[in-house]
């Protein structure tokens, strides 16, 4: 029989006379709220896939050895990256659509530059394998570090004096600095990685000779060629390619005169922005319009800045030594119908020619591989390398490529991407295990899905710049600074953290049945409450929290 | 043991200094004139590391108690201030603060309500919270604000009600006064940390506070705030006694003036008695008549029997409100009246009904002294509000 | 009692000065009690502020507001002209007004004491303000000392340390130098 209450048995004040866990609200739902998180548009805009949310997190809690644990995880040379990435991540970043992107790249600089000196001791011998890298450019110096992480012997192999392919060679000064290049590289030393330098395979080496010396060979050469344009007087233009190379060694110090810089692309940018540095009169051509140019667009806008000179629409046809000077033939072009790669397709008009005197011309049309040391067989119809980009494997079981060589001229974090792809298959084909095929994430976090109620506008942080008439003195000085630690946590302290728990706890103020308990700064749901509700779900700011079916009538 | 020292504050200032001795450990406030300087003081006090508490910054008086309330219910010594239109916001939690037995102080400062918009004093706003379940005691100067925050802590702790100090807007909020302020050590022993909470809601503590209440019990826990009330009166009595021994400074439940042999007593509450106190003594000197004050602290518990001895028998009351209850009387007065009822016919006394003073309009020697003669004139009650200072 | 009414205008420190007085009135023993005129303050708008000072031993007073004060301090003297600052004056009371005139050349009745210091070029001398908008509040304070005698300039110029913000101790010159250079003219034999 059921007590009855009185004054003799009621406590003084109105409180339940037991426990109220007895009744378990929650076994009446058939939804409730799981903890599942899905891939922020940075990470999956990133060819690499840094987890960026998820390092930011860190970064604010101060843990900064974890944050910079994860950044090398996908990505082992943020110093460089943080400077010379086009930031595939920022242009897909939420907070674009609010205000202004988070400055990923300068945070990845900040921490990237924090650990420079002090990465990880080295990884421990393992295996008795042993891979070769051949090409110490970005993506072979990424599948050495990797291979070695899983313990491998690696052996890189390049055929210059030294380290570092096309970012020794090929990105100037005032955008990397060589001494932080030469501090990856160190860190890459310590981990004992072999290096042979001043080695050339099809020279020094034959392929088959290291492919019989080695259990896997990554190729990463890079595309070190550049195209011809194939017109009347082309011998008296300079490459490129060979321009920077000569730059970037010492070989060049000074340029003078008026110089056709033809193309534009990435290598065009850098030619023209360092011959401005080295004193000569730069002119860019391209046939295309500035929306088509294929230059990474900050390096456009640089170019721009430093007030040099492009005419649009113009295809050099022919070139004359006349006087000591070229005479170089231009043609006028219009835009046409999109060709395969969308961009519209430039057109000559006909009767449009004219005529410049230029002291020099560089070209910078576009670079390719050189595919001369591969057999026939691992070649496909088109005469390229026959990659799948999906795992880096190639026709032969023991040789795998990635970078430059397969994409043709791309960015650094593609290629570090495809040097971690290559390592992780390199490791499962050794190992007797089916290649991972690598795939674009399917759940990524859209805007809508974020809960702007819980944020407020914010300018982006500015990273400090050399001034345009200070920079276009000097070759050898960075043109961008750090942010301080301060801009860093207001920076990261900006982001959504897209698809990441960073244990807000908004789902726990809001949940009103306190079904929602509290570890490891997390969420957790005690079920036998949670009435499903979805308010957790529907308030939670980053789209972490789903509701899913557990049960139907 | 340090010696008290002599500061000059405001009576604001005073609360503060009251509150920072009580070793508050959760305030929680939002601005409203005439009362901003008390949690001001109180916030740089916690900002400096003077007083060792939480201050909890909120959007609205509501979620100030609703904080209090929280922080109460989980164990803390917690305070709260407002005025007026502050208090009436409060005035759903007030009920809450009540019925969950949680002995929060509030100190509100006396101003009355818009339109048209004022800031300056008058008491109906705290009257007007008569019901809530508040103990609400109405102090006179400085020195008296600070004791009493002191004295309410040790009373609402005791009958786990909620006690608000009343004090007047301008009058006393801005006013300077030298001030005695005690050295910590011996506010603490009259004042020990917050004991034997009815409960603590804590993690672990698997019950529920607040939850429905229905028919079968909801009257039985009225009847026992009822009788904690009842309980509160000869607390508030007790505490005062025990805090003039600690402190040299005795509080009851009311004050008496010149009172023992008055024939004509004025009756009032708050800052505006001590003119009322100065005219009297004039008065007496002047005229011989024996008129004496009865300035009421304790509103609610409503001390009937010691009011009904203290003004048993005596010629004429007269009740000075500054507060009126639109439909009815000057509120002071008609609780006086309801008090005295049980007298027998002889032994009650007349009682005159004064509203003076609404909005702040100043009371003077000249006003009470008035008030007196009028007195004089009148035999029996031949109107229940008597205005004072209408200007025609 | 004494009652003592200011005037100044917003942004003065007229309520600083009555408390600072009513502080160095109660260092020298006596009970006091000061307070602003209630209400909403205006930058420029003329104030008021109030000081009672109770007989030695007395702790008593009333809370109305002063109507008929015993002294009236002005800390600008363009208030002359504006509003009756003398209203409810007592006869045979001190005026101490913030002016570089002599008081004989101020047009005020001489059935009051008059007392004159030249509290801005004081306070422009101590830095006190800006050259547009003194604060004089101190410095009258030490002429009210140097005219009236009932309050020693040493608890003037601590009980100016105890509640001036800033620059305490030019603060406490200004009210000496004023102690010093006050002017007075005595009120003629009042006749009642």
């Amino acid at each position: 029989m059921k007590e009855k209450f009185g004054l003799h048995n009621l406590p003084e004040a109105p409180v339940t006379l037991e426990t109220t866990l007895i009744n378990k609200t929650g076994s009446w739902k058939n939804i409730q709220p799981v903890l599942q998180e899905s891939t922020a548009p940075c990470t999956a805009a990133c060819p690499a896939g840094i987890e960026i949310p998820l390092y930011f997190d860190m970064l604010i809690r101060g843990r900064f050895d974890e944050a910079a644990k994860i950044l090398h995880e996908s990505n082992p040379f943020p110093s460089i990256t943080g400077r010379v990435c086009p930031h595939f991540c920022e242009q897909k970043c939420n907070r674009g659509y609010f205000d202004e992107a988070i400055g990923i790249r300068g945070i990845e600089r900040y921490l990237g530059d924090l650990y420079l000196d002090k990465k990880w001791s080295p990884p421990d011998v393992t295996r008795d394998e042993k891979v070769a890298v051949v090409g110490s450019g970005p993506a072979g110096l990424s599948a050495a570090h990797f291979l070695r992480k899983k313990g491998y012997r690696v052996t890189v192999f390049e055929r210059d004096q030294k380290l570092g392919g096309v970012l020794r060679y090929g990105i100037p000064d005032y955008r990397l600095p060589k001494d932080i290049l030469d501090r990856e590289i160190e860190a890459l030393k310590r981990e004992g990685i072999e290096f042979k330098t001043g080695v050339e395979v099809g020279k020094d080496i034959s392929f088959e000779e290291l492919k019989n010396s080695f259990d896997a060979v990554f190729f990463g050469t890079g595309a070190p060629l550049e195209r011809e344009m194939r017109i009347p007087g082309e011998e008296l233009f300079i490459k490129g390619v060979e321009f920077l190379k000569d730059v970037n060694t010492g070989k060049i110090k000074k340029f003078s005169g008026k110089v056709a810089v033809v193309g534009g692309g990435n290598v065009a940018m850098d030619v023209a922005r360092s011959l401005l540095r080295l004193g000569a009169t730069p002119v860019v051509l391209y046939r295309r319009t500035e929306k088509e140019m294929p230059a990474i667009r900050e390096e456009v806008e640089r170019a721009m800045e430093d007030g040099i000179e492009f005419k649009f629409l113009t295809l050099p046809v022919r070139a004359e030594k006349k006087n000591g000077k070229i005479e170089l033939t231009n043609i006028k072009m219009k835009l046409g119908e999109p060709d395969e790669t969308g961009r519209r397709r430039p057109i000559p008009i006909e009767g449009s020619e004219f005529t410049e005197e230029y002291d020099a011309v560089i070209t910078a049309i576009g670079e390719l591989a050189d595919l001369s040391i591969f057999p026939e067989d691992l070649l496909n119809k088109k005469g390229w390398l026959d990659v799948d980009l999906r795992t880096t494997a190639t026709k032969d079981d023991r040789v795998f490529a990635g970078g430059d060589l397969v994409l043709g001229p791309a960015t650094v974090i593609e290629a570090i991407a495809l040097g971690k792809r290559a390592a992780i298959n390199i490791d499962r084909r050794i190992n007797g295990l089916e290649l991972k095929e690598f795939r674009p994430f399917e759940k990524v976090v859209e805007y809508k899905k974020i809960v702007l109620d819980y944020f407020m506008e914010e300018p982006r942080q500015k990273q400090p710049e050399v001034p345009v008439e200070e920079r276009i003195r000097h070759f050898d000085v960075e043109e961008v600074g750090d942010y301080t630690p301060e801009q860093v946590q207001k920076e990261a302290l900006r982001c959504f953290s897209c698809g990441h728990c960073n244990g807000c706890g908004t789902c726990w103020v809001f949940c009103p049945d306190m079904a929602i308990g509290w570890e490891n700064d997390q969420p957790v749901f005690i079920y036998d409450y949670c009435k499903g509700c979805g308010i957790c779900s529907a308030e939670c700011p980053r789209d972490v929290i789903q509701m899913v079916q557990v049960r139907t009538f | 043991m340090t010696t008290a020292m002599k500061k000059v504050l405001t009576g604001n200032n005073s609360v503060s200094w009251g509150v920072k001795l009580s070793r508050v450990q959760v305030i929680s406030a939002y601005p409203i004139t005439p009362q901003t300087t008390i949690v001001e003081l109180l916030s740089e006090m916690v900002a400096n590391g003077e007083l060792e508490a939480e201050f909890i910054k909120v959007e609205s008086e509501h979620s100030a108690m609703s904080a209090v309330i929280g922080a109460s219910a989980a164990g803390a010594r917690a305070f709260t201030a407002t005025s007026a239109q502050g208090l009436a916001l409060m005035h759903e939690m007030l009920h809450w603060a009540a019925g969950a037995r949680l002995p929060i102080v509030l100190a509100n400062v006396n101003r009355a309500f818009g339109p048209p918009w004022s800031i300056w004093t008058e008491q109906t706003d705290s009257l007007a919270q008569r019901d809530t379940g508040w103990i609400q005691i109405y102090v006179e100067s400085n020195q008296e604000a600070l004791d009493n925050v002191i004295l309410a802590y040790k009373i609402a702790e005791q009958v786990n009600l909620p006690v608000m100090i009343v004090l007047e807007a301008f009058v006393l909020s801005h006013t300077n006064e030298p001030v005695e302020i005690y050295p910590q050590e011996m506010v603490d022993e009259f004042l020990p940390p917050r004991e034997n909470p009815l409960y603590v809601v804590e993690p672990g503590n698997n019950y529920a506070v607040g939850s429905l209440g229905g028919p079968d019990v909801y009257m039985e826990w009225r009847y026992k705030m009822q009788k904690a009330m009842e309980r509160a009166v000869d607390v508030i009595k007790t505490e005062g006694e025990n805090f003039g021994d600690h402190f040299g400074r005795k509080y009851g439940l009311y004050e008496g003036y010149m009172l023992d042999d008055a024939d004509i007593v004025l009756v009032s509450a708050g800052a505006f008695t001590s003119t009322v106190k100065y005219t009297v003594k004039h008065y007496r000197k002047e005229t011989g008549e024996k008129v004496g004050v009865l300035r009421l602290r304790a509103f609610r518990p409503f001390p009937h029997d010691a009011l009904r001895e203290a003004l048993c028998c005596r010629k004429k009351v007269a009740v000075l409100d500054r507060n009126i209850s639109f439909g009815h009387h000057g509120i002071f007065y008609s609780e006086l009246k309801s008090a005295l009822y049980r007298l027998k016919d002889d032994k009650r006394p007349p009682m005159f009904g004064y509203i003076l003073g609404l909005g702040g309009r100043d009371i003077t020697p000249k006003d009470i002294r008035e008030i007196i003669e009028d007195v004089k004139t009148r035999e029996e009650i031949e109107e229940d509000i008597i205005w004072k200072g209408v200007k025609p | 009692m004494i009652e003592i009414r200011m005037h100044g205008r917003g942004g003065q420190g007229t309520v600083v000065a009555s408390k600072a007085l009513g502080i160095a009135f109660f260092l020298e023993g006596r009970y006091i009690q000061s307070y602003p005129q209630y209400g909403v303050e205006r930058r420029g708008a003329p104030v008021q502020a109030y000081l009672r000072v109770a007989e030695p031993g007395e702790e008593e007073f009333v809370r109305s507001q002063i109507y008929e004060p015993d002294h009236i301090i002005i800390l600008d003297p363009t208030l002359l002209d504006q509003i009756n600052v003398l209203e409810g004056l007592k006869p045979g009371g001190w005026v101490v007004i913030n002016s570089p005139e002599p008081p004989e050349k101020l047009n005020i009745p001489d059935i009051y004491n008059v007392a004159t210091v030249d509290a801005s070029a004081i306070a422009i001398k101590y830095r006190l303000g800006t050259k547009a908008q003194p604060i004089v509040n101190t410095a009258i304070l030490g002429g009210y000392a140097g005219a009236t005698k009932l309050v020693s300039i040493e608890n003037i110029k601590e009980a100016i340390k105890q509640v001036v913000p800033i620059k305490p101790e030019e603060n406490a010159k200004a009210a000496e130098e004023a102690y010093h250079s006050v002017k007075i003219r005595n009120a003629s034999e009042v006749k009642v």
